[in-house]
């Protein structure tokens, strides 16, 4: 109800106590003042007492009347304020009272008697003895009666001086404190100047806080709008990171994933592996060879740019996938380091190039290499050092089949042969259409008589009778083969077919006369003879 | 200072005028000085201010010697009844006529006899031996004993 820290109780409190203090300092001194001044007035009432009976006295003493002089003294005595008096001459003595004042210790004023008509000469003296107790009685009543008054005049003063403060200071200051509480900041409430306080210090602290309000309502609107800007561009940014068919990832120096967007989760979900805030640092668990990425990225950052690559991701199920990786530094405002890594899935485009890769190197009628596909081949075995040996096979018949059957019956027997070759070659051998009817084996040998084992397992499947369009008479094709030796013929791949060519050629001359001489090892003088020839 | 130095001048002109104006009244009756007389037959034979005014003002009613004395007024000649009491008492007749007034009621105190005119005075002191009047000088006759005069 009363709060005992407020304005008004507080107010109150001083105002009492200052009222209190002021009565009671001055009550005191009045009180004295005041009795000290009854006292005197008193005494003064005394002589003016005197002063009515002074005649009567006198003459009662100048003519020793004692009918007179009781008059005077009982006329004195009459008065509250005298206790007893007396008048003595030399003739005349009358007293009232005067036991009962001794008795009391009172102290007598003494006025001498003058002869009325001979003024200096004294007939006698009146004693007047003072009623003290009832003078003392009367000033305590007066100073107390004024004291009394004080307290009430200061009681009077603090309720009035209490109450104008109150409906002018405390109530107007009350109100508008309850109306500050009741705004919310930002809006367009303000405080009423209270009545009558237009111009006073209150309504000076009501303006300027009206005022802060409308800073207040003034920054809080800018602020508003601005966050809205914010969210609106959050949100367009957001959209923009989610929705992002790149995988894109910011992460610590130490690995830790600070944001990461959906399709990041899936690239990991496709390869396989849990959804994890961290992948070691760059992310180097997320690939096939950790180290190599780490090695790449940082010695780009080294240099102050942005890496970039295309790294294969290490794959716990089947799925292969390659991924360009786009990495750069980012250092924020406090110094922060962070690493922003895109990730592009590029594994279809890779497969695509594979494919165009394959389709280069191997023959598209047959699925065997090709020449250009062999050629590579052959550069590979040299280079890795290995022997082997180079046969050349040409078709006889084939043309024939060509003239008489039509190009789809040259196809059929084409693939016909590659399937035999493929077939009845080694593991570690290799069949290639080096371009028409004419093809290349490559057999792991370096002696004549292992190549005529596996050119003859060759050449009984090529030899099996072939019927087109169920033709009653077979359709057989016969080879002829030149064969070389890498490296102990040559060391040069076109030497090298140039020296099987010759053999090959060789071989054919043999086709109707000695068809079981169908192979022929290349000599390398020959070579130089035929080179010569 | 210089206001007072005037008022000292005021003052003391004023009572150089006084007295002027007594030395004015004083020729003109040079002849009417008062004297205190009895009979010239009473024993007393002079009384001093301070029995005059004990006899006068009712204190007593006896001459020092003990002999009545009767005090007389003259109740016509205002103006020798009133030079009489200012010259005795120093008080206007009002002031004395107060004092019996106040006094009357007592009983025991009695004022001086009244005889009307200053003849009559004259024959009371011849025929009354405890008679004690105030006359001018100029009226003192041979049956009468001056026992007082005024300076």
């Amino acid at each position: 109800m009363i709060n005992i820290h407020g304005l008004g109780f507080r107010l109150s409190l001083f105002l009492i106590a200052a009222a209190m203090l002021v009565v009671l300092t001055t009550t005191e001194f009045f009180y004295r003042v005041t009795y000290e001044n009854e006292i005197n007035e008193a005494n003064h009432d005394i002589e003016e007492l005197y002063g009515t009976v002074s005649a009567t006295a006198s003459i009662a003493a100048f003519l020793e009347d004692e009918d007179l002089a009781k008059e005077a003294i009982n006329g004195l005595v009459k008065s509250d304020k005298i206790l007893a008096a007396s008048i003595k001459s030399d003739a005349l003595y009358y007293q009232l009272n005067v036991n009962e004042a001794i008795n009391r210790d009172t102290e007598p004023r003494m006025f001498l008697v003058r002869n009325p008509f001979i003024p200096e000469e004294s007939l006698a003296e009146v004693n007047i003895y003072p009623n003290v107790d009832h003078i003392i009685g009367q000033a305590k009543k007066i100073s107390t009666d004024n004291s009394y008054s004080l307290y009430a005049e200061a009681l009077v003063v603090g309720i009035v001086a209490l109450v104008v403060t109150y409906y002018i200071i405390v109530s107007p200051m009350l109100r508008v404190g309850r109306s500050l509480h009741k705004i919310t900041p930002g809006t367009a409430q303000r405080i009423d100047v209270p009545d009558y306080h237009s111009r006073s210090e209150i309504g000076a602290l009501v303006n300027d806080t009206n005022q802060l309000l409308s800073k207040v309502e003034e920054q809080f609107s800018q602020e508003r709008h601005l966050r809205e800007e914010i969210e609106f561009l959050e949100k367009r940014f957001r959209m923009l990171f989610e929705n992002a068919k790149s995988a894109i990832v910011l992460m610590t120096e130490a690995g830790y994933i600070e944001l990461k967007n959906t399709a990041f989760t899936d690239l990991v979900e496709k390869i396989g592996l849990e959804v994890r805030p961290d992948y070691g640092e760059l992310l180097s668990e997320l690939f096939e060879n950790p180290a190599t990425i780490k090695a790449t990225l940082l010695e780009s950052f080294s240099r102050n740019e942005f890496a970039t690559g295309e790294f294969k991701l290490k794959s716990v199920n089947k799925n292969v996938m390659w991924v360009q990786l786009i990495a750069s530094v980012l250092i924020t405002e406090d110094g922060e380091r962070f690493y922003q890594l895109t990730l592009n899935d590029i594994s279809s485009r890779k497969h695509e190039l594979q494919m165009l890769a394959l389709q280069a190197d191997f023959d598209s009628l047959t699925g065997i290499y090709n020449r250009n596909g062999g050629e590579k081949l052959i550069s590979k075995l040299m280079n890795k050092g290995h022997h082997f040996a180079l046969a050349l096979i040409d078709l006889n018949g084939f043309k024939a089949v060509n003239d008489i059957y039509g190009h789809d019956a040259g196809d059929e027997v084409l693939i016909f042969v590659a399937e035999q070759l493929k077939d009845k070659i080694r593991k570690n051998d290799m069949a290639i259409r080096w371009g028409g009817d004419e093809f290349v084996l490559l057999l792991q040998a370096e002696d004549e008589e292992s190549v005529k084992t596996a050119i003859s397992k060759v050449n009984d499947g090529v030899k099996k009778p072939f019927y087109f369009n169920n033709e009653q008479t077979p359709t057989v094709v016969s080879m002829s083969v030149g064969v070389a030796f890498y490296p102990s013929m040559s060391q040069d791949m076109n030497s090298l077919i140039k020296l099987a060519d010759i053999a090959m050629y060789k071989a054919k001359q043999n086709k109707i006369a000695a068809p079981e001489d169908y192979l022929i090892f290349a000599q390398p003088d020959s070579h130089e003879n035929g080179d010569k020839a | 200072m210089k206001q007072y130095r005037h008022r000292f001048i005021v003052i003391t002109t004023l009572l150089a005028l006084h007295s002027l104006n007594c030395f004015a009244f004083m020729p003109e009756n040079g002849s009417q000085r008062i004297v205190v007389v009895t009979n010239h037959n009473n024993n007393v034979q002079e009384l001093d201010k301070k029995g005059l005014i004990n006899l006068f003002m009712g204190k007593y009613s006896a001459f020092p010697n003990g002999q009545q004395a009767t005090p007389i007024d003259v109740e016509l000649d205002e103006k020798l009844k009133a030079q009489f009491y200012e010259a005795l008492v120093g008080l206007p007749l009002a002031r004395i006529n107060a004092y019996w007034s106040r006094l009357k009621f007592s009983g025991r105190v009695k004022p001086p006899a009244i005889e009307q005119t200053v003849d009559a005075v004259r024959q009371r002191l011849e025929d009354d031996e405890s008679a004690l009047a105030y006359i001018y000088e100029s009226n003192v006759t041979d049956k009468m004993k001056v026992v007082y005069r005024f300076d």
